[in-house]
């Protein structure tokens, strides 16, 4: 019996496949950025904070128009997002709890918005709940269109201003001292962040969003030491796993958002064996290096 | 007289309400060595800061050889206190050192082969060519300073400002960066070290700017380091300090 014929590759499936995988694509890069650079939160920040974005496009334009939806989270997004800065700037608020904080208010007020909503048949028909789990199985080729353009966008921008990425990720005070635009970076980022994230929402739905951002890039910090190869890595392996995670999830029948971030979670912990055993192995290699550089320095600065 | 390397006039900075540098005027020349000296919290790794545009003044201008800050692009190598990044970072040695010179690549430029080249002689200079292929996160601490002052050099800057480039490094790193300092005025640059050892100010430094808020002295650093001066910065432990600079070594 031929392999492939244990799945039956519909065009639907097809859709949700190529979706999933331009997705993981753009946000397993984008998100390792943000795994550097310690704000791993912001992407679970701001998809909850999209939510009642979310909403109030299908409230303002009464269908659900995927333009007008995103564009709201955006708003919401982004508001979120200045909202953190501002708190952390000129309150006592560390950064964590503000995001905490900016997190649990704009969702508290989305849940208001739906349970106002859901007394609304139309709104109750056009399943925005399914935006707090994620529908990916109901990807259509329109939204391909527009996943494709962010994994496009943020490909661009990264290998683009490749070495402004690394610079300010490492050090961001050298970045100033040389003159680098670190706003116009920062602003870039946070655009492409928020970006990723409203498109994003209607796969991986708002409680699962900023694990497919996360995880593939920190599955991939084991794998390297070199930052280029890291977030080529993530990409990658977001694309893979959106991929693998949409077939499996077909073959069980579960839903795709969950199926593709546990299978990242096998990958994070795959990961963290394999580096561990390697490590292991390299240990005595590892300290006659120490040895032969303490030796070459007549023993200064080797620790 | 040449332009001052760097030149401040009347500069405030406040976090908030307080005020760290109150009404600083200060000339650095060119071609000098100069010892930021000064109390724990007098500002001096603001002062450098500020010079490097990385904290916006409340009033006051600094010029360096003569042109506003957004002018300078990398004429001037800021080399922070090793504390002040995260070394658990995907990159090597190698890696860090080249990114002195991305202030001289275009958004699509990638390190040449002459960056490589430049990056290699630097870290040959502070003595760790052979941890170039080392991920970061495994160096110790005179080894990460090391590699802040390969990525300066790569810079080729003109102005040099380190902040505690001494603290927690030992003997041979010591004197391994005091000689690469020293190459460096001879070859024209000019250095701003923050300094804390008041021993051996004398010893290392020609100029010397004594600061606790507002700047108490600057210049030669034997008419900064006398004990009326010290004694006005540090209290009466201050003068205490550099009387017995001969005495105890
Ligand atoms: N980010 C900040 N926010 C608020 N106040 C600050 C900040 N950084 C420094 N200060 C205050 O400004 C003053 C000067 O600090 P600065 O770090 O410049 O001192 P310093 O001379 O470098 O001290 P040290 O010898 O301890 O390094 C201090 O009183 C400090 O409390
Ligand atoms: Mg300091």
């Amino acid at each position: 019996m031929n392999p492939l014929n244990l799945w039956e590759i519909t065009p639907g499936l097809a859709t949700v496949v190529l979706g999933t995988a331009l997705l993981g694509l753009a946000t397993g890069a984008l998100g390792s950025l943000a795994v550097l650079r310690r704000n791993s939160l912001m992407g679970d920040a701001l998809s909850h904070a999209a939510y009642p974005g979310l909403l109030a496009g299908f409230l303002l334009s009464g269908t659900k128009s995927v333009a007008m939806m995103v564009l709201g989270a955006s708003i919401f997004a982004a508001l979120a997002q200045w909202l953190t800065g501002l708190l952390i700037r000129s309150t006592r608020v560390r950064p964590d709890a503000a995001l905490a904080l900016v997190m649990g208010c704009f969702f508290g007020f989305g849940m208001i918005l739906q349970s106002h909503l859901q007394q609304n048949p139309s709104a109750a028909q056009a399943g925005l709940k399914d935006y707090l789990f994620g529908q990916a199985g109901l990807l259509l080729e329109e939204d391909i269109a527009l996943l494709a353009a962010l994994a496009l966008l943020v490909l661009v921008a990264l290998v683009m201003g490749w070495s402004r990425w690394k610079i300010i990720t490492f050090d961001r005070a050298h970045a100033v001292s040389l003159g680098i635009n670190v706003f116009f970076w920062d602003v870039l980022y946070n655009f492409l962040f928020i970006l990723s994230v409203v498109i994003g929402l209607q796969v991986a739905g708002v409680v699962l969003m900023s694990a497919l951002l996360i995880m593939p890039g920190c599955a991939a910090r084991y794998w390297t030491k070199r930052m280029s190869t890291m977030v080529t890595l993530a990409g990658a392996s977001g694309a893979i796993l959106g991929v693998g995670g949409t077939f499996a999830s077909d073959q069980l029948s579960w839903p795709p958002g969950p199926t593709i971030v546990l299978l990242g979670f096998a990958w994070l912990i795959i990961s963290f064996f394999v580096r561990d055993i390697r490590k292991k192995r390299n240990q005595y290699s590892g300290n006659s290096a120490k040895i032969s550089d303490a030796l070459h320095l007549g023993g200064v600065g080797a620790n | 007289m040449s332009t001052p390397a760097i030149e401040i006039e009347d500069l405030t900075v406040a976090y908030g309400e307080r005020p760290a540098l109150w009404d600083i005027d200060l000339k650095v020349p060119t071609g000098v060595m100069m010892g930021l000296i000064g109390p724990n919290g007098a500002g001096k790794s603001t002062l450098i800061k500020t010079v490097m545009g990385l904290i916006k003044p409340a009033a006051g201008t600094v010029r360096i050889f003569g042109k506003p800050l957004s002018e300078t692009g990398s004429r001037v190598a800021y080399v922070p206190q090793r504390s002040s990044v995260d070394w658990d970072f995907p990159a090597t040695v190698m890696d860090v050192a080249l990114m002195g010179c991305f202030g001289r690549l275009g958004w699509l430029g990638r390190p040449k082969s002459i960056d490589r080249q430049t990056a290699r002689e630097a870290l040959a200079r502070v003595g760790i060519s052979n941890l170039a292929t080392r991920p970061v996160h495994q160096l110790s601490g005179g080894q990460q300073q090391r590699v802040f002052l390969a990525r300066a050099l790569v810079q080729k800057a003109e102005l040099y400002l380190l902040d505690e480039p001494f603290q927690g490094v030992d003997a041979a790193t010591e004197s391994l960066i005091l000689d690469l300092l020293r190459t460096i005025r001879s070859e024209g640059g000019t250095v701003v070290v923050v300094h804390h050892d008041l021993q051996t100010v004398a010893d290392r430094f020609d100029q010397a700017a004594l600061l606790k808020v507002k700047l108490l002295a600057s210049g030669p650093v034997d008419e900064v380091m006398t004990p009326e001066l010290l004694q006005k910065a540090y209290g009466s432990s201050g003068a205490g300090l550099v009387t017995s600079r001969d005495g105890h070594p």
